[in-house]
This record gives C-alpha cells, structure tokens and sequence, in this order.
C-alpha cells in the first residue's frame, strides 16, 4: 500500500493541476474543468450510461532520475470530442483520486498531458488511468495511450520504462436488449463477402531519445498468412510537442508478398511521441496480416542492440474508420451503423 | 492409455502469431520460451513452427506437433542467441484445436524472451500473453476468438467468469533485490465483490502445473485490493482470475478488473522497477 499522508495527496493534486496548466496552453479549459470537480472519488454506477477504458492498476517504477507520465487521447475521427480522464492511486486511505480533467480532444488530433511523477509524489505508487466519455458510439475512436519515460539530465537521453496501448485497456462495451455488437458481427462473419479496410493504431507512443553513442530504432513488421500478395497503407504521425495538432512524418504503401514478411524501418522520430496506422487492403475476419513494432536502441561503439518495446499484433487496436464503414455500407446496402464493431487487438 | 484430441481435418483449426519480435544483439544470455497451457481436464494436441525473418522470406527454423496432457503445459525453450538468431527476427506460429462450444480454446499460447541468467535472473525484456497473439483467420472458421467474449456474456447472469494471460515467467531471487509479485483488483462497483484467484506453477523439465494459491478476495465497494503472490520466483505461473460480471443488459463490464504486477525493488536504494505488467485488456477468457 501506499504511504502517500492526506496532506501529501493534496499537495499531489495542486502539482497535477500546475501541470496540467503549465504544459498544455490548448487544455486551459480543460485545467479550469478540473478545478472545478469534484475531487472524490465517484463511485461508478453499474448501467449509468457511460464508456470507460481502463488500464488496470499498475506501478509506477521507482527511480533516482526523473520520470515523467504522459497520458495522450489520439482521435482517428472528424469531430471533436469531450472526454474525462481520470488518475487514482491507491493510498492508506484506499482508492483515490489523483488528477481528474475533462480535455476536448480535436477531430484528427490528440491531446497529451503530462505529469511529473516525482512531484505527484507517484515514485512507486500503484495508480489507474480512467478514460470516460459520454458518447458512447465515438469511444472506439478515441485511443488512449499511457507513456512513462525516464530522462537522463545529463545529455537529455529519454528511454521509455512503460507503455500502455489502448489494447491493453479494459474496454467497457455498452450493450443493449438488441444484442447489437453480437448480431453485428455475426453479419460480418460471412466468408462470402469482404470485410471492409480495417484500420489499426497503436496510440501514441514515446520513441526514446538517444545520444551519440546509442541511436533509437522503431521498425514495423508485417508478416503475411495468405497466398496472395496483400499492402498496408502505413501512416506514422508525430504528436507536436505543445499543441493537439499531429504531422505527418512518412506514408508508404508497403507490399507483402504471399506468406513472407517485410519490415520497414520508420526514420527521423527520435525523441518523438508516435502513432503508427496502418489500413490493411484485404481482411477477413481475423487478420491474414500481421503487423508488430519493435523499438530498439542501438548501441554504435559496442554494435549491441537493446529491445527497448515490442508491440504484438494483440497490443494493436483495429477498428473500421467512418471511411471505411462508409465504403462498406455502400457495398453491403445496408444501413445500420456498424461504428460500434469494434475489432480488438490481433482478432 | 491416455484420451488425445487429435488435430484432424473434421477439426476446426486456428492459427495464432506472435508477431516478428528482433532478438536484440546483447552480451547476456537470452531465452526465448513458447508455452502452451492446457486448461482443460484432457490431452489436446497442436502444431507450432519458428520462423526466421530475411529481406525477402520467412524461414522456418523448427516446427513440432505434440500433444499437451490434461491440465499441463508444455514448454518449448530455445537460446535465439547461440542460433545466431541476434538482430534478426523471429514469429512463433501455433495451430490450435477449435473445440466446442464454438469459440472456445482449450489451449492458451504464450511467449515470453527472457535476458540474462549468467550472473543474474533472467528477465523478461518481451511478453506476448495470449491476448496478445494475432489471429488468423484464412478459410475455415466461422467463430472469431473475440467473439467469444460476446458469446459468453450474451446468455450470462451475474456472475464469475475466469480470465487469464497464459503462463509468465517470473523473475529468479537476487540477492539485494526483492521481487514482488501482486495481482490486483480494482473495483467499478458500487457495491462490495467477490473474485476467486487461482494460482498454478509449471514444473520446469516437465508437462505438470501444480496449483500454488487459491483463495478468494473481497473488494470493498470502489475500491481496490491487492494480493500478494509468494513464493513463485524463477517459476513460471499462470493466474487465473474468475471476476464477476454485471448481467447484460446493463453493460458488458467486468466489475473487478485484474491486472497482474511484478516489481523488482533493490533493497539497499529503494528503486523499483516494473518487469511485468499484464493489464485487463490483454488477458483473455479461460473456459
């Protein structure tokens, strides 16, 4: 359990508050959001009508040198959303609520908020992240990612100690008398038809900071289980530091031939925070490919290579954007909104 | 003489991936270990194949059919490195039996890459849980995996339904660092939940998992518990949670969510570091 004392934990919230203020000039509303919450604890009312995603408590790693939480919201939609994000810590006292912010995350952007969890007094804490939104029929197209990065003040190197994919939370499915996601994908289970493009994300992830000896590399593999030749379209995105815009940093259509593997190795993000799409031309109702990421560092003098982070394809999230249930509709005829068909992880 | 199912072509069969994981070029020893744990009370069988990533072609380097006893695991262990396997990568493949009802896997994969071990226990630099393996679907099958958690909460009253992440290797002892091994819980609930947590440990060289826990665990309302698993250092476990569910139509909703910590803590400084966290999202059901 943790040692945090009352007097600790309300020091905690008003540093979580700075930093919320201090590091994100687009989320100045979101930070008078917080303010004005109410900071206990909400006991979560089984059927209110809301969706979570939940990581699960974890650790926070324990370390002499700073370490920073970054909690990003990526939006893959055109609209922009208002959602809830929550950080409790267990404590003496029990569950409690650490930061609760209400953030708008932009259509096609993505929010970051950023925490030091040597202020927040989280060094070894057990803590959970809580995303909620009150759209339920948009949750699936929010991806909520938790980074925690170690910093070495000396030459500025950054080395990512946990990252938590959207994958990896416990998504909450609303579900009503009309078995709708079950049916729906019963409908979608016919080998007759194609399914439409799937598009996979792996959130927003913290490329680590290398100095000159020791060079960070992400690489993303695909391996192939079908003999015919299938591509992905790869789209990787850097979050811009200080803002909710994301950029661009490289598109490729990568070809894999029947039953092989390719890899392609995604330059010139160093020190970045990364989301790495990929829209498969071909699915069925599992995924004939495969994709993973590994990120390594290289060491040039001892020509060693650490595995710093490796996605299986389980920690990728696949959903069908709005373009791609648009196309569908369009060739099934059918009218119903399929946006709640949520594909998970590797299935 | 022992029941088997054989993989057959009456049989429903489904692939799984690891995905291509680079075996980093380091100086400690690595270890890369394929399990597959069989929860159910009769021997099943499977097929599995390594493959080698080039420029070009995937290369098989080893593949094995067996079958797993009842209750047992089985434990395919290689060293990547003294393959000359570093700075390349690799793709475990496994061929499980679809069993009924449809949906169900009796079979639970696992991967886990392990460094160090000369000087040291090894840990774990790369865990692939069983939800973690990417399905394949090519012909056959009309059943996805996931949707076997649809089809067990479709028909469900209020209840417990077990989850698990396959069989994971735990750090060996240290001298100077303590290992902490927890499952936690957290409650959505507005109302005080039970969950049961069974805890079973593979004997190494061998096919056999004895159960080393089982005891339940009370959550008081919205709060959060933690259990502290002994005794399971060097071994690898296998956790298996049985969590309640809230009864449809409400919502589809775990009502305790699991995950599972281990954290080294070096006595002398006090640092810890996470080794393993296997949260809700990644662990599947156990039937």
């Amino acid at each position: 359990m943790s040692d945090l004392t009352p007097d600790r934990e309300k020091d905690s919230l008003i540093n979580a508050k700075a930093f919320i203020a201090d590091n994100s000039r687009d989320l100045s509303r979101s930070s008078q959001q917080a303010e004005d919450t109410d900071l206990t604890l909400k006991k979560f009312q089984v059927g209110e009508f809301n969706n979570w995603q939940l990581s699960g408590l974890f650790t926070v790693p324990s370390v002499d040198l700073p370490l920073t939480m970054f909690l990003y919201v990526s939006s893959l939609i055109n609209a922009a959303e208002t959602v809830q994000l929550q950080v409790n810590a267990v404590t003496e006292s029990g569950k409690n609520m650490i930061v609760q912010t209400a953030v708008i995350v932009p259509a096609q952007g993505a929010v970051q908020i950023r925490f030091d969890v040597g202020a927040l007094g989280l060094m070894g804490k057990t803590v959970e992240v809580l995303l909620r939104s009150a759209e339920y029929i948009n949750i699936f197209q929010l991806f909520p990612s938790v980074n925690i990065v170690e910093t070495f003040p000396a030459d500025g190197a950054t080395l990512p100690l946990l990252f938590l994919p959207p994958s990896g939370f416990q998504q909450v499915l609303p579900f009503h008398n009309d078995n709708s996601i079950s049916s729906l994908q019963q409908e979608n289970s016919s080998l007759e038809e194609p399914l439409p493009p799937i598009l996979l994300t792996t959130g927003v992830l913290e490329v680590p900071q290398g100095v000159f000896a020791v060079r960070p590399q992400v690489e993303l593999v695909l391996s192939s289980f079908f003999d015919e030749t299938l591509t992905a379209d790869v789209v990787v995105n850097t979050l811009v530091r200080g803002t909710t815009s994301k950029e661009q940093v490289l598109s490729e259509t990568v070809a894999v031939p029947p039953m092989e593997a390719r890899q392609l190795v995604i330059n010139n993000v160093e020190g970045l925070p990364i989301e790495i799409n990929l829209t498969l031309s071909r699915t069925v109702q599992g995924r004939i490919l495969q994709p993973a990421v590994n990120v390594t560092n290289v060491f040039m003098v001892a020509e060693s290579v650490d595995l710093v982070m490796f996605l299986p394809p389980g920690k990728f999230m696949g959903i069908f954007t709005e373009d791609t249930a648009a196309l569908h509709l369009a060739s099934t005829g059918r009218s119903r909104s399929i946006q709640r068909n949520v594909k998970k992880g590797g299935l | 003489m022992t029941e088997v199912n054989s993989m057959d072509n009456s049989q429903y069969i489904e692939t799984f991936t690891s995905g291509g994981l680079l075996i980093p070029r380091v100086s400690d020893s690595l270890s890369l270990r394929l399990y597959i744990s069989n929860l159910s009370q009769q021997a099943e069988s499977f097929s599995f194949q390594l493959n080698r990533f080039t420029d070009t072609v995937k290369i098989p380097l080893v593949s094995g059919s067996t079958a797993v006893p009842g209750e047992g695991a089985f434990t395919f262990e290689f060293d990547p490195a003294a393959l000359g396997l570093a700075g390349n990568i690799v793709e475990a493949v496994v061929e499980l039996p679809l069993i009924e009802p449809p949906g169900s896997f009796q079979l639970q994969p696992s991967l886990n890459l392990l460094q160090g071990g000369n000087n040291g226990p090894a840990l774990p630099l790369a865990i692939v849980t069983v939800g973690d393996f990417g399905y394949v679907r090519e012909n056959e099958v009309q059943m996805a995996a996931s949707q076997r958690q649809q089809n067990r909460l479709q028909d469900v009253p209020s209840n417990l339904y077990p989850l698990t992440w396959g069989l994971v290797d735990i750090p060996a002892v240290e001298e100077g660092v303590q290992t902490e091994v927890s499952l936690w819980l957290s409650s959505l609930s507005n109302e005080e939940e039970e969950a049961v947590i069974t805890v079973n440990s593979l004997n190494r060289g061998t096919t056999k998992k004895r159960q080393v826990l089982n005891r339940s665990v009370i959550v008081p309302a919205g709060q959060a518990e933690e259990l502290r698993i002994e005794g399971v250092d060097g071994s690898a476990v296998e956790v298996i949670v049985e969590v309640p569910f809230a009864a449809p139509p409400l919502t589809v909703l775990p009502l305790l969510t699991p995950s599972f910590v281990v954290n080294r803590r070096e006595i002398d400084t006090g640092t810890t570091n996470l080794v393993i966290l296997l949260t809700p999202g990644q662990a599947l059901f156990a039937d």
